[in-house]
Formats: C-alpha cells, sequence, structure tokens
C-alpha cells in the first residue's frame, strides 16, 4: 500500500467504488465537470520525477466513494511529449510501482461542437480496452450554432454508454455521477476501432453518420469578438487594458486586505510579547511564528486576487487571446506567448508564476519561463526597494517632472525583467539541442462564462497550496533563523538579557564567516546577516536590519542604518550606508534568488533539485558581479 | 491547382491540406493529432502583430501555428467555395 500522504477518508487507495480516470481535449469542459463533481476534495501533486501536475478528486454516490484522476487535457493518447508519457503510462498501469494504481475505468469528455476531432481521441481510449463511459458536453452550444446529434444513436454506434453533461447548469453533472455508481456495466465497445489514420478517420466518419451529426456552425459571437480583441490596433490596446486591470487587482485591490491582515499579526504580535512572561517564548511566538508566518500570509489577498482575475481570463478563453498577441514579441526571447502571462504573474510572487507554466505543451519553454521568472521583480522586494531607495534618494527630488525616487523604481523593474528575458534566451540557446523538436499550437476556445463555482474552488486551491506551504515551510525556516539570531555562542547563554546581542549570536558568526564573500560589495557583517534572513522571505531583509541597527528603534530602520559605521576592516569608522553600498545593494536584490520557498516550488515543478541549484548559484553570480560593478561605478561617480 | 505552403495562404482563403513535410516523428505525430491531415479543409483566419502566429480554423475548432509550421504543410490553393 502506498504512504498516508494525507489524514481522513480522502486517500486515493482507500476508495472502495473505483479508480476513474478523466480523459479529454483541452476546452472540452474536463476542469469543470472535474470540479463540479469533486468540489473541494482535490489532492494535488506530481507524478514521480516528472513536471507534470496531477489532480485526483473524490465523490462518493449511493455511499460509494470514487477517485476521480484528473489527466491532462490532450489531443491524442499518443506520447509525445514527456508529459504525455506519464499520461500512457499511468494508464497502462506501469505506474502501480509508484504507488499510483492504474484506473479501473475511464470517463471520456468529448465536445459535441468539436466531435469529428475529439472521436479520434476516443478510438485512442477505445484501444486501451477498459471500460469506458462518454461524456457529451456543450450539447447547448451545439444546439445554439445549429448544430445536433441524436445521442441514443451515438451510443449505439460507439457501444459504450454516453451521456450528457452541462456542468454549468445546476445538476448538469448528476446524471455523470449516476453513470459512475454503475461502472461495472460500463461496456468495452464490441468492435474495436482502427488504429491506423486513415481507418481512424473513415471509422469517425461512420460514427458521426451513424448519429445523425450535424456540425455546429462557426461561432459568429467569437467570430465578433475576436474581430476586436484579436486585432492589430484595437487588440493591442484591450490586451493593455486587461494587463493593467490584473495590476490593479493584484497591487490596489488587494492593498485594504493587506494592510488588514498586517495590522491584525501587528496586534496578534504586542498582545502575545504582553501576556507571555517568558522571555525567550514570547520573542519565539511573536518573532517567528507570529513574524514569519504572518509576513508570509500577508500576501494571501494578492495571491488571491491574482488566481481569481487570471481563472476569469483562463475560463473566459481571453488567456489563449492574450498568448496569441504576445506570441510574437516572446518568440525573440526564445519563449512562446503563454510566457507571457506566467513572468506578468511573478511580479506578484514568483511562485504562482512558476506554477502557471503548467499549461506550456514544450517543457524546454517551461523551464525557460520557471528559470525566468524568479527575476522578475515580486512584491517581496518591494519593501526592500522602498526602504534603500529611502536612503539613498532624498524623498521630493526631481529631474525635470520625473520624480527619482519613482525613477529608480522603474528601473529595478526594468532591470529585472531584461535579466528575465535574457536568462530565458539564454536557457532555450543552452538545452535546445537536447529537447525534443515540438510543434507550437495554440488552440482558441470559443468564449464562455466561466462558472462562479469553478472560479472559486481554483482561487481556493491555489491559495490553499500557499497557505500549506507557509504553515510548514516557512514556518520551520523563521523558526530555525529566529534561533541562529538569539542562541549565543562562547559566552554562555542569554542570562536573563531580554536583548540577545546579536554580535554573540550564531548568524553573528555566520555573518562574519560571510564577510569575505561580501567584502567586496562593501557589506558587514550586519548585512550579511539581514541577507542570510531574506533567504527565508526577502522583505525580511528589512526587519532584521531594524533588529540589528537598533533595539529600540525597530520602526525606523532606515533612520537607524543611517548612522551605522563599520567596526573593523579597512574601512573602519567610516559610514557603511553610502550611495555605493546601498546602490550595489539594490542591485544585489535585484537579481539573486533570495527565496527558499522559490526553490523548494522549483524543485517541485521540475522534478529535481537540479534546476534550483543552478538557479541559486546563476542568479548569485549575477547578483554579486552587479552589485560589484555597481558599486565601482557609484563610488567613482560620488567620490 | 498549384500546391503552396499553409503559410503563404491569404487571410480569410479556404483551401484543402495536400501533404505535410517529414520532419520528425513526433512532430508529425502532433499537427497529425491535431488535425492537419492529408484531406482536411483548413481557412485561415488572421494573423498576430510582430510576426506572431496565424489562426486557422481545421475541422471545427480555432487554432493557431506559427509561421514556421505553417510552412511545413502544404495545401491545394484554391478560392474559397464552402
Amino acid at each position: 500500500m502506498a504512504s498516508h500522504h494525507h489524514g481522513g477518508s480522502s486517500n486515493a487507495v482507500a476508495v472502495s467504488g473505483a479508480r476513474i480516470a478523466l480523459v479529454g481535449a483541452p476546452n472540452a469542459g474536463k476542469s469543470t465537470l472535474f470540479n463540479q463533481l469533486t468540489g473541494l476534495n482535490v489532492k494535488t501533486g506530481n507524478y514521480p520525477g516528472v513536471t507534470v501536475g496531477r489532480e485526483t478528486g473524490f465523490f462518493s454516490v449511493d455511499g460509494e466513494q470514487f477517485a476521480l484522476e484528473d489527466l491532462p487535457g490532450a489531443y491524442s493518447l499518443a506520447s509525445v511529449s514527456p508529459d504525455e508519457e506519464v499520461v500512457r503510462q499511468f494508464l497502462a498501469g506501469e505506474l502501480d510501482a509508484q504507488g499510483i494504481n492504474k484506473p479501473q475505468a475511464v470517463l471520456a469528455v468529448l465536445d459535441a461542437t468539436t466531435l469529428d476531432q475529439s472521436l479520434s481521441l476516443l478510438s485512442q481510449v477505445f484501444a486501451l480496452g477498459m471500460p469506458t463511459c462518454v461524456v457529451l458536453t456543450m450539447t447547448d452550444e451545439l444546439q445554439m450554432r445549429s448544430g445536433s446529434i441524436d445521442t441514443a444513436a451515438l451510443e449505439k454506434a460507439l457501444g459504450v454508454p454516453v451521456v450528457t453533461s452541462l456542468a454549468h447548469r445546476r445538476g448538469g453533472v448528476d446524471d455523470v455521477r449516476e453513470a459512475c455508481a454503475h461502472w461495472q456495466h460500463w461496456s468495452t465497445p464490441v468492435v474495436a476501432p482502427p488504429t491506423d489514420p486513415a481507418g481512424v478517420r473513415q471509422w469517425v466518419g461512420s460514427v458521426l453518420n451513424t448519429a445523425g451529426y450535424k456540425p455546429a456552425d462557426p461561432d459568429s459571437r467569437t467570430a465578433t469578438i475576436d474581430s476586436i480583441l484579436l486585432h492589430p490596433v484595437w487588440g493591442l490596446l484591450a490586451f493593455i487594458g486587461v494587463m493593467f486591470l490584473l495590476f490593479q487587482a493584484i497591487f490596489t485591490a488587494a492593498t485594504p486586505f493587506q494592510d488588514g491582515l498586517e495590522y491584525l499579526f501587528g496586534l496578534l504580535g504586542d498582545f502575545v510579547r504582553a501576556s507571555i512572561s517568558i522571555p525567550w517564548l514570547a520573542s519565539f511566538l511573536a518573532d517567528a511564528v507570529i513574524g514569519g508566518v504572518g509576513g508570509m500570509l500577508v500576501f494571501v489577498p494578492q495571491i488571491m486576487f491574482m488566481f481569481l482575475v487570471l481563472a476569469i481570463l483562463e475560463g473566459s478563453g481571453y488567456l489563449a487571446r492574450a498568448a496569441f498577441l504576445m506570441d510574437g514579441l516572446m518568440a525573440k526571447a526564445g519563449l512562446e506567448g503563454r510566457a507571457f502571462v506566467s513572468l506578468l504573474s511573478s511580479l506578484a510572487c514568483a511562485i504562482p508564476g512558476i506554477m502557471s507554466t503548467r499549461t506550456m505543451s514544450s517543457s524546454r519553454h517551461r523551464l525557460a519561463t520557471m528559470l525566468a521568472a524568479p527575476l522578475m521583480t515580486c512584491s517581496a522586494r518591494l519593501p526592500i526597494y522602498v526602504m534603500l531607495i529611502g536612503m539613498l534618494v532624498p524623498a521630493g527630488t526631481y529631474i525635470g517632472p520625473l520624480q527619482v525616487q519613482g525613477l529608480v523604481m522603474f528601473a529595478l523593474y526594468l532591470g529585472g525583467a531584461l535579466a528575465a528575458m535574457i536568462t530565458a534566451w539564454l536557457v532555450t540557446k543552452l538545452i535546445g539541442r537536447k529537447a525534443n523538436m515540438f510543434p507550437f499550437y495554440l488552440e482558441m476556445p470559443p468564449y464562455r462564462f466561466p462558472t462562479a463555482k469553478t472560479l472559486f474552488i481554483v482561487t481556493w486551491n491555489a491559495v490553499a497550496a500557499f497557505l500549506k506551504r507557509a504553515g510548514t515551510m516557512i514556518l520551520a525556516a523563521t523558526a530555525v533563523m529566529w534561533l541562529l539570531l538569539n542562541i549565543s555562542i562562547g559566552q554562555g547563554s542569554t542570562d536573563g538579557n531580554n536583548q540577545p546581542s546579536l554580535d554573540t549570536s550564531v548568524a553573528g558568526s555566520i555573518g562574519r564567516v560571510m564577510e569575505p564573500v561580501f567584502e567586496p560589495l562593501g557589506y558587514n557583517w550586519q548585512i550579511n546577516v539581514g541577507i542570510l534572513s531574506s533567504l527565508t522571505a526577502r522583505e525580511t531583509f528589512v526587519s532584521t536590519m531594524g533588529q540589528i541597527a537598533s533595539a529600540d528603534n525597530p520602526d525606523d530602520p532606515a533612520e537607524a542604518l543611517q548612522t551605522m559605521t563599520y567596526t573593523s576592516g579597512s574601512r573602519e569608522g567610516e559610514k557603511v550606508f553610502t550611495p555605493a553600498t546601498i546602490a550595489s545593494l539594490l542591485v544585489f536584490f535585484m537579481f539573486a534568488l533570495q527565496c527558499v520557498a522559490t526553490m523548494v516550488v522549483l524543485r517541485k515543478e521540475s522534478g529535481s533539485w537540479r534546476w534550483p541549484a543552478l538557479a541559486f548559484g546563476y542568479m548569485f553570480a549575477l547578483a554579486w558581479v552587479g552589485a560589484f560593478i555597481t558599486r565601482l561605478i557609484v563610488e567613482a561617480v560620488t567620490a | 491547382m498549384p500546391i503552396i505552403p499553409l503559410s503563404s495562404l491569404k487571410r480569410g482563403d479556404t483551401a484543402i491540406i495536400a501533404s505535410v513535410t517529414e520532419r520528425d516523428a513526433k512532430w508529425n505525430r502532433r499537427l497529425e493529432d491535431l488535425g492537419f491531415t492529408p484531406g482536411t479543409v483548413v481557412t485561415t483566419l488572421r494573423r498576430a502583430p510582430f510576426g506572431g502566429p496565424t489562426v486557422y480554423r481545421v475541422r471545427s475548432y480555432e487554432l493557431s501555428l506559427r509561421k514556421s509550421e505553417a510552412a511545413c504543410i502544404f495545401v491545394n490553393a484554391r478560392s474559397a467555395d464552402g
């Protein structure tokens, strides 16, 4: 038996009904059906060793529990890409050894408006020889576009049960649920269809003929909308408008919620500090647990809004149009259109950006996009930028009509984006030879209204995945950081001293060990500790520097830092935060992969530690060299 | 009826696929799965800006391909007659 991943009854191994695989072409309504059947009762993960996301949902009929395996949307079961190879292995039962059992039956989702296309997929499903049931979706759309089909005749022609489902309507999946209860009676087709291309076409033709299929007219509504949204001028303007809206959702609409959460965690921290009398425990709970995890939780509103807007764009069909419009530009960096959306999401946080690459068909494009994503300026860099720019440029400095603080911020965003594009270009060039040839294609589905339930489930799953991470990984990382900052070595423990001395802490020693690396950039050991702590979450740099510089003025770290001086070495007595140091720090944070959470996700999505390790090394080198050159230039200019 | 690459078909034109260049077994298999097989009717719908892909209607759905792919698909050029 496989290991127990999940508490409770929702374990893939423990179903009393059957394990059913959900197969269908992209845009056939597979996800909507999956969400309506299983709701929030979903377990996500990866297939072993590859970059393919795995979703298993659970539902019950007549007291029997069923596991539904949502396979990636496919036009064919032929294993062309490594991702499809996993699907093939799964359906053939070759993953049994890894604890992923072969499904007992197949639900094949077919879009009634593209039946001539999706029947060839079905012929391959039939070749598996498993009990199969066909779910026919979009029959209302077929009628609306003056097509028709005789479902009973289709059932006869295919030789397996056919149920229709309008998953977006209330009760639209009841028939499917009911059909699953009788899965033992699902048949394998009496006469297996041919497997050679010409034979398949003939079989498809005869099935459609028998079922009295009248194809749908081209969707006139979609054609009208596309004539505007894909127009070379109006389409690009609309695209800019939509992206602006996405930004607004991430940065403006989420802000009040973010401020509210920040305030609440502040109150909670104060309360804990005031009510717990054991100093180390109060400090651990308030600084490490509430401060650390709370610092991550304030990003929940941003992540929620971004996934909601992305789910609306995806469900409506616009995301494919956006990728279509951007493909020409992205191709110049060796990427594809869908990468634009991923890189844009990375402006909130690289984690959802990396996760959103799952829709890409080429593993080469996907890897290049994932490695480029951490260079986009994420929102965790903002607090650092705000603090450092505030120290570098006095507020209200103008060059002509342009405010200099804003100009520096813009340059940092631009620098990150440029580095991301160049990195992507490099990666595709380097792995281009080994990666398989793969045609680029992008289906343009008809415009449809996404259902509220699907939007809710997609958003919730993204937030839940993030919460799980904040509750485990980030908590562990902040706890370790707190220990390093608070455990003294050498002169015994903190003997009743409320303010453990950073000088003697483990973190302080590590900061000194790091000195040879960062000395050329002008960073003292205190800054090194800040850089180390920022690995848990970049914005921790700000609070750590505050803690370090001034125990009694943590609210205004910038002020306390301004007066800090080097205590040793060749620069002893000089101010630490000169323009050269600040500019070099800004460049360092622009490029460095200072985020353990991103590396963990990169590991999860790429299937090996090789890529996060490579990304960390590469971005560190980029950051160090960039910061060093910046320091030299600024020193020369300000000397 | 001259045989021309799909990529040189004008917007709004309809044609029947004559052949697909043999490039790579997997590459060809994927185009076949997508519906680009000899005898299939294709219509060019619209082009993306910045030298981007082109949307085609093939069988009953709409799909975009880059120029490099469309150049390997050959069609019988003739005027649209449904």
